[in-house]
Parts: structure tokens; sequence; C-alpha cells
């Protein structure tokens, strides 16, 4: 296997009383595509936000390129865009316009000049098909083309990785097919990934490795291929079952 | 009464002037007020706990106590400690610092507005707290207070005639020194309704053409606009 991207530490997550992830250690490496699955509640959004160093640890840390990222003591390096997130709500900028959206943060973080930072962004929104929406505001869009537009803006800082919260829940199947596809190019570039989701046939296809959670803990690690034929885990069998029905 | 005199009041240098010093008390007070106002929120906002201590004591000693008292308080406690102002720069400290403690709650509530979503995908894409505040929160935030900082810019309007208590030369003391010195108050205080009817309308409709400027639906309504003309050039040219 490739050079490890990311990984976490045996890192605990609690609030309060009620402790959301304990003592998971999982891994990323350099070109993969990792699946997220589990049940509601088994801490997957927090995982990703882990891995994202938006959470505070209660324990364990967060190592990105070989470099400690997070640990209890809070966060210790600035990404600068390097670890791009997509969510559920998109969260695109409404008072700017599709292609300035793109085009905010690598003005602002990377300074590159307007000319060139809006060339850039126009050439990625050609990429996830929407070339013809540049001047559109993200109120004038379906959901699926704003989530495209969260992931050009995402690409947009160059990331070494995209992690993807449940991308598509808020979709219907024909937006969600639109914005899985383009995420299939994503990976097709290169773009080591890490997706929360509930499309199975996304996973399916598309995951090098499942890691399969519940209760707060990894329940399964395993090359997608062998989760889907032959789950290890009673838990994965049982939630295999409800997925498939 | 009668129409002749009620008009040459209205069109008099007298009161002319006097609407010139009320505009310039209402716009001072409102751009330092609104510039207290959003450091008094960004205050309140903050992670230090004794700053957004003391923005909570400002606001409730400013909206707790009535603005006239704190007028006359400026103009008369100030020059104890050595501070001499005249009475039009005591006006504008004292309605500024009123208005900064309403402003600050209505801007408080406006960066509460803009979704936490936009944060973290602007921490994410790597901008800065300064870069995210200037180019996504307060963007959106302007966007929410302006219908509620117009409503003040009204009041303020009205307000600002408090100062004649202080000896400022504003369109209310001028009426009421126009009546008393011609025995008629009918006209002088009609001339002076006039004026700020006028000044309150203008607000209004101020107002309503920056809403419009900034509304993004607007915008957008504007490029379709502009695509279907192209569009129709286009066709025509064939
Ligand atoms: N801010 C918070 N305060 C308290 N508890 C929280 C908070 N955020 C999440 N949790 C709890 O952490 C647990 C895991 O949440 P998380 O969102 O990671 O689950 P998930 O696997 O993404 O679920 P879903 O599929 O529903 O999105 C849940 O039990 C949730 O109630
Ligand atoms: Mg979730």
């Amino acid at each position: 296997m490739s050079e490890i991207l990311i990984e976490t530490q045996g890192i605990t997550k609690s609030y309060a009383s009620t402790t959301v992830l304990s003592d998971v250690s999982l891994r990323i490496h350099r070109g993969e595509c990792v699946v997220l699955l589990g049940p509601s509640g088994a801490g997957k959004s927090t995982a990703l936000r882990c891995l994202a160093g938006l959470e505070e640890l209660q324990a364990g840390s967060v190592v990105f390129q070989g470099e400690t990222f997070v640990t209890p003591e809070g966060t210790h390096r600035h990404l600068r865009g390097a670890i791009g997130m997509v969510f559920q709500q998109f969260n695109l900028f409404p008072h700017l316009s599709v292609l300035d959206n793109v085009a905010l943060a690598p003005r602002r973080v990377k300074k590159v000049a307007l000319p060139q930072a809006r060339r850039q962004a126009e050439e990625l929104l050609d990429l996830v098909g929407l070339g013809n929406r540049r001047g559109y505001f993200p109120h004038e869009l379906s959901g699926g083309q704003q989530q495209r537009v969260a992931i050009a803006r995402a690409l947009a800082m160059e990331p070494t990785l995209m992690l993807f919260d449940e991308p598509t829940s808020s979709l219907d199947p024909e937006h969600t097919r639109e914005v899985l596809r383009v995420m299939r190019q994503v990976i097709d570039l290169g773009m080591t990934v890490a997706v929360v989701t509930h499309e199975m046939s996304f996973a399916r296809q598309s995951a090098d490795r499942v890691l399969f959670m519940d209760e707060g803990r990894v329940v399964e690690d395993a090359p997608a291929a062998r989760f889907f034929t032959a789950p290890q885990s009673a838990r994965a069998r049982a939630f295999l079952r409800e997925e498939d029905e | 009464m009668t129409e002749v005199q009620l008009l040459e009041y209205v069109v008099s240098t007298a009161f002319l002037t006097a609407t010139l010093v009320t505009i310039a008390l209402t716009v001072l007070s409102m751009a330092l007020g609104v510039l207290g106002g959003l450091l008094l929120a960004l205050g309140a906002s903050s992670r230090f706990a004794v700053l957004r201590g003391v923005v909570a004591v400002y606001v409730w000693l400013f909206r707790g106590t009535p603005v006239l008292l704190q007028l006359i308080f400026v103009f008369n406690v100030l020059p104890l400690v050595g501070l001499r102002f005249d009475s039009f720069t005591c006006a504008i400290i004292a309605l500024s610092l009123n208005e900064a403690a309403y402003m600050a709650e209505i801007i408080r509530g406006g960066l509460l507005g803009v979704d936490r979503g936009q944060r973290t995908a602007s921490h994410m894409l790597g901008l800065t707290r300064v870069q995210t505040m200037l180019h996504v929160v307060l963007p959106q935030m302007v966007r929410l207070v302006l219908p509620p900082t117009g409503n003040q810019l009204i009041g303020m309007l009205k307000t600002s005639a408090l100062a004649s208590v202080v000896a400022v030369q504003d369109l209310l003391l001028v009426a009421q020194r126009t009546a008393a010195g011609n025995f008629d108050y009918v006209n002088a205080l009609l001339a002076a309704a006039v004026h700020y009817l006028l000044l309150t309308t203008l607000c209004t409709l101020l107002v309503h053409a920056v809403e419009v400027r900034m509304d993004v639906s607007r915008k957008a309504q504007r490029r379709q606009r502009q695509e279907t003309r192209a569009l129709v050039a286009e066709g025509g040219r064939r």
C-alpha cells in the first residue's frame, strides 16, 4: 500500500457525558477512496470533522502528511485549504456569484491575481459541468448544482485530501447522480477522498476501502469488495441487510 | 395659519441652516453609532469573558437610561472633569454613545444570523478569522441588519431634536425661537414638521434604494435581463 496521507491515532471525542468517538485509529492512504458507513449516530460525521481539524479531541491525535495536526491541546497547523470539505448543506457563500465562490479562497489565501483566479475558477466550473452558470448566485441553482459548485470551490485550493459528509443526502435521485458523477471524476483525477454516505451503489463502485462504524468505534475496516461480499461482523451484516431493503 | 407664512418659514435661511444642523447631527451620530455598535458586537462575540462583560454593562447602562439624561449628563459633567466641548459636539457624543448600544444589539443579532456553516466552510478553505469576517460574515450581516438600521436612522433624525435642550441650533430649536419671537407657534412648528417629514421620507427612500442594490436576487434579475437582451440582439443579427 502507498504512503499514509492522514491518520487518527486513538482519538476520543466526547461531549459532556456522551462519548462520540472512543479510541478510534484509522488511516487513509494517498490516492485512496475510503467510504465511512454505519448507522445514524455512529460518529461518522464526527470522525470526518476530526480529520478536518474541526473538533477538539479529548485524547489521541491526528497526523496529516507525517506531521502532527491535531492533539487535545489544539490544532497545530494551518491547512490553507489542503483538506477540502464538502458539506451536506453545501454552505456556498450566498452573496457571491458562483464564479466568485470558487475564486474567493485562491484570491485571499493564495493571493492569486483576480483575472487568474477567475480563469482557474472557470476551468473548475467547466470540470463540474457548470461553465454556463458562472454569473449565477447560489439561490438560482438546484441543490445538485450548488453541491457541484461546492466541490469546485474546494478543488480551487488544490487540496491533497477531500472530505465529503453526506454530500447527496439532501438531494433527489437525479441530482444525486449528477453529484456522484462529479465525485467519481474527482476520484479518477487521483484525489484522496473520504466519503460519508448512505449511497450504497456509490460505495460499492467507488470505494477502495470501507470503514464501518458503530457506537463511536470502527467496527470493521476492510477492502470494499470484501466488505460487501463477506462482512465479518454481525453488525455490518445487519447494516447491509437493512440498506438492501 | 397662513400658507404663505408657512412657506416663507420653510424656505427661510434660518430653517434651511437648521435643517443642515439636524442632518449633520443625525449622520455623524449614526455613523459613529454604527461603528461603535460594530465594535461592541464584535466584543460581545469575543472569546474573552471580560470583554463580553464590559459590552453587556455598556448596553445595559445606555439602554436602561433616557437619552435625554445622557445628553444633559455629557453637557454638564464633562466640563467638570476638564473636557470642554461645544454643545454640537456634546450632542454628537451623547447620541452616538446611546446609538452604539442599540446598534450593538442589532449587529450582534445580524452576526448570529449568519449560518455557522459559512465560517466552517471559510475555515476549511484556509481563510483567516479576519478574512472570514471581512469577506464572508460582514457582507451577509450587512444585508440582515439593513432594515433595522434604517429604522434606527429615522429614529435618530427625530431623537436629534433633543439636542435643542443643550442649545444646538437644530430644526426644533430654531422653530421654537421663531415661534416665540413672532408669536406664531402654528406656522413655525409646522415648518419644522415639514422639514422633518421631508427628511424621514428621504431616509426611507434611501434605505430602500440601498437594500435593492444589495439584494442578491435583484442582482440575479439584472443579469437575467442582460442575458435576455444579449440573446435577442444575437437573434436580430442572424
Ligand atoms: N455538538 C454535539 N453535542 C452533543 N452531542 C453531539 C454533538 N454532535 C454530535 N453529537 C452526538 O454524537 C453522536 C455521533 O454523531 P455524528 O453526527 O458523528 O453521527 P453520524 O454517524 O454522522 O450520524 P448520521 O448518519 O445521522 O449523520 C450522536 O449520538 C450525536 O448525538
Ligand atoms: Mg452525519
